[in-house]
């Protein structure tokens, strides 16, 4: 278990982290959610003890790091970093040996052979590593990240500036290797946290604003609820359906198309659910329906709302 | 402190700078500077001596070592790896030694060439060998003090170049200390240099010239450790 209690960091003037406190439970997959500059790299940094917090404690299964350059700890540790550092002049085996005797990782052969399967590198292991693409250097830095089996995996921003099919190969590396493990996982991509992760932490200006599963999150924001209609209407349904339902609260025409469909946005009472009412309504005037729905609040509205500037 | 570590550390070095043209180039044109003048009194004057090969060698170091040194914190600082170094299950004082090591290595490697030199005059003509083995002791107590200095301006900036600029101006300081200690007193020419190389030079292996170069050295290790212990 990983524990962090009232984690400060400042750089000069700019407070980066400001009295964070958190537990991540084992084998949990935590999704670190926030803007750019939002704090999750450095509270990454510090957990990994890269950075050294100017107040506060984390505690690894119960030891303290930063104790004696946190030797013992780091080994428990893998640690893919943002935007994938690697030395441009190894090739990819050379590096990933590099790692495996720094780690000691015992039959190293045999264990880099297993991780260059794992993670397809078969074609590209004596290429030299500036040759690569961008897709295969996160791949070899992933490689790295795992190759002496850690207990807990540190990856800041795995997919950022992947295209869609590498972010996904880096995603399925992901879920394969999740079993028995604690991730630390920062994004600012929303839909990945809500693929990968199963608990979200929302980081916005050094403090937590939302902690919690992805459902949590949504009832926290969606208070009230929201029903799209579109169709042909032969009446100004902003000033109709007030007079004929009940509990509405906003009526609003999102668009208009040139072949007359009218799509609406009507905001109700919470716990509140019109659409059979406005079915009865649409069939009683005539009206044809195209579209009629209940949105939900997404990961993204939950982000928006809560990291509002 | 672990060695297998240090070792770790060391063999990463060297490939790195093995890898890459940079120590080639360097060392090339070292030898070819150097060779010019350890040619030059032989073929023109006759001379069966090193002396003036030694005498340059504090100037070419002065070049040469900092072309070396000048990547091994700088470039992890500008690509980012520091930070997977950092997270290795490092020692930052194994890191320190690791690097220190592979650029000394990485200079004396060049300076295995120049062997040639005093082997070529065993054959030309009656060379004092003695004199010759106090210099190359002088040579590598020069190394091993400008290494020192190479690693800690490396490790205060991300910018080789600069780096580069730090270590030739410390460097020169003590350089030119050497040169000018007549005019600017007896401390300042104890400061320099040239009075403890010169003794190598002319056959004299004294223990405290040693120590002199032994202790500046570790000075600017202990400074290279704080300096690493800083945020970057």
């Amino acid at each position: 278990m990983i524990k962090i209690q009232n984690i400060t960091k400042t750089f000069g003037k700019i407070i980066a982290l400001n009295n964070i406190s958190l537990e991540i439970k084992d084998n949990q997959i935590l999704g670190l959610l926030g803007p750019n500059g939002a704090g999750k790299t450095t509270l990454m940094r510090i957990i990994n003890g890269f950075l050294r917090q100017d107040s506060g404690e984390v505690f690894i299964d119960g030891v303290e790091t930063n104790k004696d350059e946190m030797i013992e700890i780091k080994k428990s540790i893998g640690y893919l970093p943002e935007n994938n550092p690697l030395y441009e002049d190894m090739n990819v085996y050379e590096y990933l040996e590099f790692i495996s005797n720094s780690r000691k990782v015992e039959n190293f052969r045999k264990r880099i052979k297993e991780v260059i399967e794992i993670c397809k590198l078969q074609d590209v292991v004596a290429r030299n590593i500036s040759e690569l693409s961008k897709g295969f250097r996160q791949r070899v830095g992933f490689s790295a990240a795992i190759i002496h089996n850690p207990k807990i995996l540190i990856l800041d921003e795995p997919t950022s500036g992947l295209d869609p099919n590498q972010a996904q190969e880096v995603k399925n590396l992901i879920s394969e290797f999740k079993k028995d493990k604690t991730i630390i996982l920062s994004t600012h991509i929303l839909s990945e946290v809500e693929e990968v992760a199963d608990y979200v932490v929302i980081i916005h200006k050094g403090k937590i604003v939302a902690e919690g599963n992805i459902a949590d999150l949504n009832k926290m924001v969606l208070k009230n609820n929201i029903i799209r209609i579109a169709g042909r209407f032969n009446k100004d349904l902003e000033s109709f359906i007030p007079t004929v339902i009940r509990g509405i609260y906003q009526i609003s025409l999102v668009s208009e198309s040139s072949d007359g469909i009218k799509e609406y946005e009507i905001e109700t009472e919470k716990d509140l659910d019109i659409r059979e009412d406005l079915y009865s309504l649409s069939v009683r005037e005539g009206w044809t329906l195209v579209e009629l729905y209940k949105t939900s609040a997404s990961l993204q509205d939950v982000f928006r709302e809560l990291t509002r500037e | 402190m672990d060695k297998n570590n240090v070792f770790s550390i060391i063999k990463k070095e060297l490939r790195l700078y093995f890898n890459s043209p940079i120590a080639y180039i360097v060392v090339f044109i070292f030898l070819l500077l150097s060779g010019f003048f350890y040619s030059r009194p032989l073929f023109v004057y006759g001379y069966v001596t090193l002396r003036h090969y030694f005498d340059l060698l504090p100037l070419f170091l002065l070049f040469f070592v900092p072309a070396i040194t000048m990547r091994i914190f700088s470039e992890e600082y500008k690509t980012g790896t520091i930070e997977i170094i950092y997270t290795l299950p490092f020692r930052k004082i194994e890191i320190l030694l690791g690097k220190y090591i592979s650029s000394i290595s990485v200079v004396i490697f060049g300076l295995l060439f120049t062997l040639i030199y005093p082997i070529s005059l065993i054959f030309l003509g009656k060379l004092d060998i003695g004199m010759t083995i106090a210099g190359y002791i002088g040579v590598l107590m020069l190394v091993v003090f400008y290494t020192s200095v190479g690693l800690f301006s490396s490790s205060l900036t991300k910018n080789q170049i600069v780096s580069f600029v730090i270590t030739f101006f410390i460097l020169f300081i003590f350089f030119i200390l050497g040169k000018l200690g007549m005019f600017v007193g007896d401390l300042a020419s104890y400061i320099g240099i040239d009075l403890h190389f010169d003794n190598f030079v002319r056959g004299i292996v004294d223990v405290r010239d040693i120590v002199y170069f032994l202790s500046l050295s570790f000075l600017f290790l202990y400074f290279t450790y704080l300096s690493i212990q800083k945020e970057k």
